[in-house]
């Protein structure tokens, strides 16, 4: 036990700290870890506590070696982010058995740090902030605590908060003038469990999964009015193959950039910008056609805008779409690909599309409407499990469906009747934050639609649950599904559920501002926003104005800093029976009797009894009650009342007593 | 090589910059400031995060990062203040033999600010952990080996702190102006020589009898045990010391020529040990060195007006002290 030279309340900190930055983790982390935890830091304290010994090498490293098998079972890759962060956790707890000295204590508390950092890869929410600043204070305690002998929390709470508030200011500037560029080097991003959202294939109860959650998908802010409802459509993936039941896409080959122009003769462009929530995008949603800017995004053959690395967090770009220009580019080989349907399935589906054969394609587009609309089909968030022939049993059993189903089955429909069709996943509508002026679009909001080719018009979009239930396009998936039990049965807390109130869905409103202003602002923080910062602060600021101008704000909050932290010194420096005591002899100094440099209270004292013996009654008090306040014990009582006394006798000193005499007269 | 040489000017520049002082308040000119190896490490860190921030694109990670620096760098001066006004004053000494301990008492106050966790001593011998509160006065005794006899005056005092954070490293050094008195170490060189020729050295006997006795005087408290008459005291009669015709009539001279054999350090140690002893025995003796005589008395004040003669001597700092 020699080793250990913390103190006790010094390794609870440590333990808090640990505890602190691990439990923020755990959602992306083994559950066992928080058992390990547990177990290692009670097996710490037995040591600390003597009880028992520092385990041999030998039990460490099979210790470690069991922990990254255990990983490694746990997550079956080394190469993502999540087990990267599990492995760097159980070392930071595995750790706590070699803790044996200060450095090792100093080194965890670092290790600490770093997880803290890790955590905002994984989320960029305010509440990951306020966590992040939770677990700051802690660490900060911690570290404070090995400079006390015994607990106090109150200096080292002071302490931390004047260092925190100090550099608040100096943090602020450097975070608007450090330079932004791009990534040095590729990293792992997070996995499957940052991925929500949109899957990329689309089989019956893929999307009516999605509207079980009140998860927000992205947010929209127009430059002028927000489009009607209805032709909110935000084009995301195309799925061109079919597989019987589940629709995918295709990744057969590089996918190739559109080389078509888009006509956008006389439409009125329609610009805005989208912040996606938190997580992995390699793919962007827009109105479609649309371009986008920066973000190294493409779009590819089929009006799919795609990125060419995968984009983490919470990625922020601008649109400009021309809703109503044609999709046109449509090669011979897309269009007989998205003519391809399995053989085997769904033989009543083919017999009905075979009736249509004869017709014009728009023509069989409107057969198929009519056959929708015919049917007594219902709009539901529940629908029965399908069988192996699923369009068949949809369209001619159960009737009863999500937009998945009615969009499965037309595209179906129409590729077995001739028509090249394909579906087209993403969301449609949003929710309008009136007061914010812009778009939340749910996961709720999550729809799939179909595209038919018709030649001389390009790919046109054909919504077949427009056609059964209206109210979904029209009014949006809040109010069509609001009597579905279970239309965001996933967040039972969710203040979505209850837009009913108006009180509660203008407060969700307001939330939701606050923390889209906190995206647009903090996290997606880019060189753009950084230029009209700094180009509002200065007109047309060259490289030396600017430089001069940083510098100035990085030294401005660090004077301020020092300013607080030693000016207090000064003032603090003359005590108060001195301030006083000199006070008392400024009084005579003004009659001519000054006191020496280094002139002891004592003879001072003595030479104003002899050369004025009438204030000698007065200052002999005056050094009497000075040296009395000199050596009691700053508070205890007999000091406060000399200092009081002091201040009496100042206010009697002999020029204001001479003018409180001529007063009156 | 170098490195040595580099580190003698260092020592010479240090110790032209620090006077020595009885009493100091620490400022800015003797309070250093620099990264320590957890704020080499943090910094480190910090150069990890930065890499991560832009890797990950994350604002939050740089946000947090710029955060982690700026609080590096405004614990500069909290950890500045810590001894910024702190006040150090020599206190006593307490004469010493060569080759044993010298404590030096000192005094630290901390005026406007409380200070937390200074460490302060010689580096060589271990520093102490102190804690101030706001105001607080404290003694400290310091502990540090006195190899030489004269004045032996301690080594620079280091101070040092890595409050609050431990990212940083304050030190200062301050040479006190102690001067702690070391006697030369006692060594007995043999018995003292007669130098009146008649007398027997002052050899002591258990019995009364010998040529020289001269009669009993009653034991006083302080009085040393030598020449108690034991056997007397045995037998229930109160304890009584033998006098002796020599150590009451005659003076003992402890000369610096009756040790010509030995050289001028032995010969110190020698005079030193035979002080001891002397006073011990209660005999008067005087001191006769090359340029010095202090005459025959005893008591304390004699015996460190003879021990001081023999630390300071040929030291160029005998008279004042």
């Amino acid at each position: 036990m020699a080793e250990v030279r913390v103190t006790r309340h010094a390794l609870f900190w440590l333990f808090a700290a640990q505890l602190a930055v691990i439990a923020p983790h755990l959602p992306i982390l083994p559950l066992w870890t928080a058992l390990v935890w547990a177990l290692v830091a009670l097996w710490y304290w037995k040591i600390y506590r003597g009880d028992w010994h520092f385990p041999g090498r030998a039990v460490t490293w099979s210790l470690s070696l069991v922990a990254v098998v255990g990983v490694a079972l746990e997550y079956r890759t080394a190469l993502e982010l999540e087990p990267q962060v599990a492995l760097l956790v159980t070392a930071f707890i595995l750790k706590l058995l070699e803790l044996k000295n200060l450095r090792d204590h100093w080194l965890l508390l670092m290790l600490a740090y770093f997880l803290v950092a890790c955590s905002f890869v994984f989320s960029t929410s305010i509440g990951t902030v306020l966590i992040a600043l939770g677990q700051l204070v802690i660490l900060l305690l911690a570290q404070q605590s090995l400079f006390r002998p015994q607990l106090a929390v109150r200096p080292m709470l002071r302490q931390t908060f004047k260092v925190f508030a100090q550099s608040i200011p100096l943090m602020l500037v450097l975070f608007v003038v450090f330079p932004r560029f791009g990534p040095l080097w590729s990293v792992p991003l997070p996995g499957d469990s940052a991925k929500t959202g949109m899957s990329e294939t689309m089989a019956p109860g893929d999307v009516s999964r999605l509207s079980r959650s009140s998860e927000l998908a992205f947010r929209a802010s127009f430059s002028g009015e927000v489009p009607p409802q209805p032709s909110l459509y935000w084009r995301g993936l195309v799925l061109e193959v079919f597989d019987g039941r589940t629709w995918l896409r295709d990744k057969g080959f590089i996918r190739q950039p559109l080389t078509a122009e888009l006509d956008r003769a006389g439409l009125e462009p329609l610009r805005y910008e989208v912040i996606l929530e938190h997580g992995v995008h390699d793919w962007l949603l827009a109105i479609a056609p649309a371009t986008i800017d920066g973000r190294g995004a493409y779009q590819d053959i089929n009006y799919q805008w795609l990125t060419r690395t995968a984009l983490s967090g919470r990625v922020r770009y601008e649109a400009v779409s021309y809703p109503g220009a044609p999709l046109t580019q449509g090669s011979a080989y897309t269009l007989a690909k998205n003519l391809r349907l399995p053989d085997d399935f769904n033989p009543q589906m083919r017999a009905l599309a075979a009736s249509w054969r004869e017709l014009d394609p728009a023509e069989r587009v409107a057969e198929a409407k009519a056959f929708f609309l015919s049917q007594p089909f219902v709009y539901t968030l529940e629908p029965p499990k399908l069988g192996t022939h699923s369009i068949d049993d949809f369209l001619f059993g159960s009737r009863r469906g999500f937009c998945e189903h009615y969009a499965s089955s037309f595209v179906g429909l129409m590729r077995a009747a001739g028509v090249p069709a394909r579906v087209v996943v993403g969301y449609q509508g949003g929710e309008r934050n009136e007061a914010g002026n812009y778009l939340l679009v749910h996961q709720s909001d999550a729809h799939a639609w179909g595209e038919v080719w018709l030649e001389g018009q390009g790919w046109v979009r054909v919504d077949p649950t427009g056609w059964v239930a209206p109210d979904r396009i029209e009014l949006g998936a809040d109010i069509a599904l609001a009597g579905e039990s279970a239309f965001l049965s996933d967040d039972i807390v969710s203040l979505r559920r209850f837009s009913g109130f108006s009180a509660i869905a203008r407060l969700r409103l307001l939330l939701d501002r606050v923390e889209y202003q906190w995206v647009r602002w903090i996290v997606n923080f880019d060189s753009d926003r950084q230029w009209d910062i700094l180009s509002r602060l200065f007109e047309n600021p060259d490289n030396r104005t600017l430089a001069l101008a940083v510098l100035v704000a990085l030294a401005v909050p660090l004077l301020i800093s020092a300013l607080l932290t030693l000016s207090w010194q000064k003032a603090r420096k003359q005590l108060p029976e001195v301030k006083l005591y000199q006070r008392c002899c400024g009084l005579l100094e003004r009659r001519g009797l000054r006191r020496g440099a280094g002139e002891a209270p004592g003879d001072y004292a003595r030479r104003v009894a002899r050369e004025a013996p009438e204030l000698a009654p007065w200052f002999d008090q005056v050094t009497a009650a000075f040296s009395r306040a000199s050596y009691q014990l700053g508070g205890s009582s007999a000091y406060t009342q000399a200092i009081a006394e002091l201040k009496r006798l100042e206010g009697e000193g002999p020029t204001r007593r001479r003018w409180a005499r001529r007063k009156p007269a | 090589m170098l490195g040595q040489r580099l580190r003698d000017r260092w020592e010479r520049w240090l110790s032209q910059r620090i006077k020595p002082v009885n009493q100091v308040i620490l400022q800015q000119n003797r309070i250093f400031i620099f990264l320590s190896r957890t704020g080499l490490g943090f910094l480190l860190l910090l150069v990890v995060l930065l890499v991560m921030a832009i890797n990950f694109q994350n604002n939050l990670i740089f946000g947090f990062t710029f955060w982690l620096f700026s609080l590096l760098l405004v614990v500069i001066f909290h950890t500045y203040a810590n001894f910024s006004g702190l006040e150090i004053q020599a206190g006593n000494t307490q004469a010493v033999f060569a080759g044993e301990i010298a404590e030096c008492s000192l005094f630290m106050r901390a005026h406007q600010r409380e200070r937390v966790a200074i460490k302060i001593g010689w580096p060589d011998t271990g520093l102490q952990t102190v804690w101030l509160d706001r105001g607080e006065e404290k003694t400290l005794s310091l502990r540090h080996v006195a190899e030489q006899r004269g004045y032996y005056r301690p080594p620079r005092l280091r101070l040092e702190s890595h409050y609050p954070l431990a990212l940083l490293r304050t030190w200062s050094w301050v040479q006190l102006d102690w001067r702690v008195l070391v006697y030369p170490a006692p060594v007995w060189p043999g018995e003292i020589p007669q130098t009146s020729g008649e007398h027997e050295g002052a050899s002591v006997s258990s019995e009364p009898w010998g040529d020289d006795f001269a009669g009993f005087h009653l034991y006083q408290p302080g009085e040393s045990l030598r020449r108690a008459y034991w056997r007397a005291y045995a037998k229930g009669l109160p304890l009584l010391i033998m006098e002796h015709a020599q150590s009451v009539e005659s003076d003992v001279w402890l000369d610096w020529d009756a040790l010509a054999h030995l050289g001028p350090e032995a010969r110190l140690s020698g005079l030193c040990a035979w002080v001891l002893h002397c006073e011990e025995q209660a005999l008067p003796y005087g001191l006769k060195l090359p340029g010095t005589l202090l005459a025959p008395a005893r008591g304390e004040q004699h015996r460190a007006a003879c021990l001081k003669a023999l630390a300071l001597f040929n030291t160029g700092t005998a008279e004042h002290g």
